[in-house]
């Protein structure tokens, strides 16, 4: 479970065409931009459930 | 040279940088400790908490590649440049799980580098030489980088010049590195670190609230990015840019994330920040705190675009961000955003130069040349060894011509992740040995730089064919463009991995299973 929480936003961050678009536009910001941005904190929360959960 | 000076934003830039650098000094002197000892001078007694190496590793590994390299390449090519995006984020969740590691065996053994680390796992000092000379190697075009960034600040302050002087701003930057380094050692860096990153976030909270007003809102700035890239690739039809990656974009934006990612911790300086935590907690709590420098980062890299939408005029891409700086802000703040990205330069420029430096001294010039050095003779060779890495980073802007300041630092990345199957697998088992390690390494090395030159100018990234022989010239469609860092660096592990099999080590492993628990040290 820790090593899943840890590799997902990896996963997801690097699967690009999931995100090489331009809509849907958030505030003017493109996709491709607004959803890693959006990707940084989630993937920080990430880091800290898996820390949470203890060890292994 | 000094006609077009803009003497408020000089004025203003010259202030904050010296009274920051003055603060640096007085602030080492003040808490000065027995430096005799390489413990207290390279790693601050491993003391440092979890807030403390927040500041010291954000200030450390965001540098000018944040401010001035990235945004460069978003302003000249779109997309692609926020490859370093997905980079950090991958980044955190790897090192929770092996820096922890790397900091408890270190921590045990008294290592300091990551020459020290490898010598006493594999009891292999040909091993121990390929990882000096490989950090060594890959911090001088990462501290060049650094260099042009300084170089284009003062260049955007109105320094200019004919013929010899044209060299006037880069001389200026690295004279200021020189002296600084030279003066200070590692503490007035750390401190400084502190103030310069509040500049950084105060630059940044500034422009990206300012610039989108002025310019009418994030939808006019990506409205006028995207038709002012429409009309590059109508110029240049050979020309790969825009608001998304294009498909030929989409492999070296992959592997770059990765392959940075890999190199990033085998840098003598990012090395040198984390072991110099006080324990493997601080080092966990920081792969979730050091994202919030990440998210810095994205925003900066839209500098990049913003420029773009404004219509500055640059010389080169990496004049994007200080002209766009003249642009939408008064002379003054202007002058103290310069400031803050000259420091952002500085600071890790010269934690670099001391990292190689102290590497060379410890894991080449002690152990091969003269071990019976005293620790002033140590010093003084460290004070010229980190001078000389310096005049090597000059030398790279001037003899290593490539396309964007950016692929400095990829390049030296190429070089860097070559040490990457020594440390991390090293960190977990040691069924590798030393001599299969060391080939896999001098392959890796041979395979990077090959495939880096092209015969006019370094590149970063090379077409692969994986187009199969016997179907002859029919192209399958497979082939795709990747990172030579992250290409190079299977080479060197398949190699490592094969000859492992038959070169079984022999040598003392001083380390035990148990060292590498972090839990169990505190």
């Amino acid at each position: 479970m820790k090593l899943v929480l840890l590799l997902v936003p990896c996963i997801v961050a690097l699967w690009v065409p999931l995100y090489n678009s331009v809509p849907p536009v958030l505030f003017g910001i493109p996709f491709f931009f607004w959803f890693q941005l959006v990707l940084i904190p989630i993937s920080a929360l990430a880091i800290l459930a898996a820390d949470r959960i203890g060890k292994d | 040279m000094f006609d077009h000076l803009n003497v408020v934003a000089t004025a203003v830039f010259v202030f904050f940088f010296g009274l920051v650098s003055a603060l640096g000094f007085v602030a080492a002197r003040w808490k000065a400790a027995d430096l005799g000892q390489i413990n207290e001078w390279g790693l601050g007694g491993r003391r440092f908490g979890r807030w403390i190496t927040w500041f010291l590793l954000g200030g450390d590994l965001y540098t000018a590649y944040t401010v001035i390299a990235i945004p460069a390449v978003v302003f000249a090519i779109g997309a692609f440049g926020f490859f370093a995006v997905p980079y950090t984020i991958i980044v955190y969740p790897f090192l929770y799980l092996t820096l922890p590691r790397l900091w408890a065996v270190s921590r045990k053994h008294g290592y300091v580098t990551a020459g020290d680390f490898v010598l006493g796992r594999y009891g292999h000092q040909g091993l121990e030489l390929a990882v000096a000379l490989t950090g060594i190697l890959a911090t001088m075009p990462y501290i060049a980088l650094q260099l042009v960034g300084l170089e284009k600040v003062i260049l955007a302050l109105g320094f200019s010049g004919q013929g010899i002087m044209a060299h006037a701003p880069i001389t200026i930057a690295f004279v200021i590195l020189a002296l600084f380094t030279y003066k200070s050692g590692l503490r007035a860096p750390a401190m400084i670190a502190f103030v310069k990153d509040a500049m950084i976030y105060i630059f940044v909270i500034a422009a990206i609230v300012v610039i989108p007003y002025e310019l009418g809102g994030f939808g006019a700035i990506f409205e006028a990015a995207g038709k002012a890239f429409d009309a590059k690739v109508a110029a240049n039809s050979k020309l790969a840019a825009g608001l998304t990656l294009k498909p030929t974009q989409v492999g070296p934006y992959i592997t770059l994330a990765v392959g940075s990612a890999m190199a990033l911790f085998m840098y003598p300086h990012a090395l040198t920040g984390a072991l110099a935590a006080s324990s493997g907690r601080a080092i966990r709590f920081n792969t979730m705190a050091l994202p919030a420098y990440s998210l810095v980062l994205g925003l900066i890299a839209l500098l990049g675009l913003m420029a773009l939408a404004a219509g500055v005029k640059v010389e080169t891409p990496q004049d994007a961000v200080p002209q766009l700086m003249l642009w939408a802000f008064p002379d003054w703040f202007a002058g103290f955003c310069f400031a803050a990205i000259a420091l952002g330069a500085l600071v890790p420029a010269a934690v670099m130069s001391i990292g190689a430096a102290n590497t060379f001294t410890r894991n080449i010039w002690k152990p091969f040349i003269d071990p019976e050095m005293t620790p002033q003779e140590e010093s003084l060779l460290a004070k010229l060894a980190s001078l000389a890495v310096k005049i090597g980073a000059l030398a790279v802007i001037f003899f290593m011509p490539t396309q964007f300041a950016l692929d400095l630092q990829l390049l030296g990345g190429v070089w860097m992740v070559q040490i990457f199957p020594a440390m991390i697998l090293g960190l977990y088992t040691r069924r590798f040995s030393g001599w299969a390690l060391l080939i896999g390494w001098a392959a890796g090395m041979i395979v990077g730089t090959s495939l880096s030159w092209n015969g006019k100018a370094w590149v970063p990234v090379h077409a692969l064919n994986w187009d199969i022989p016997l179907v002859g010239d029919v192209d399958l469609g497979l082939g795709f463009a990747a990172y030579n860092g992250l290409t190079a660096v299977l080479v060197n592990f398949l190699v490592a991995a094969t000859l492992s099999l038959v070169l079984r080590s022999q040598a003392v492993d001083e380390t035990s299973p148990e060292d590498y628990d972090d839990r169990a040290l505190a």
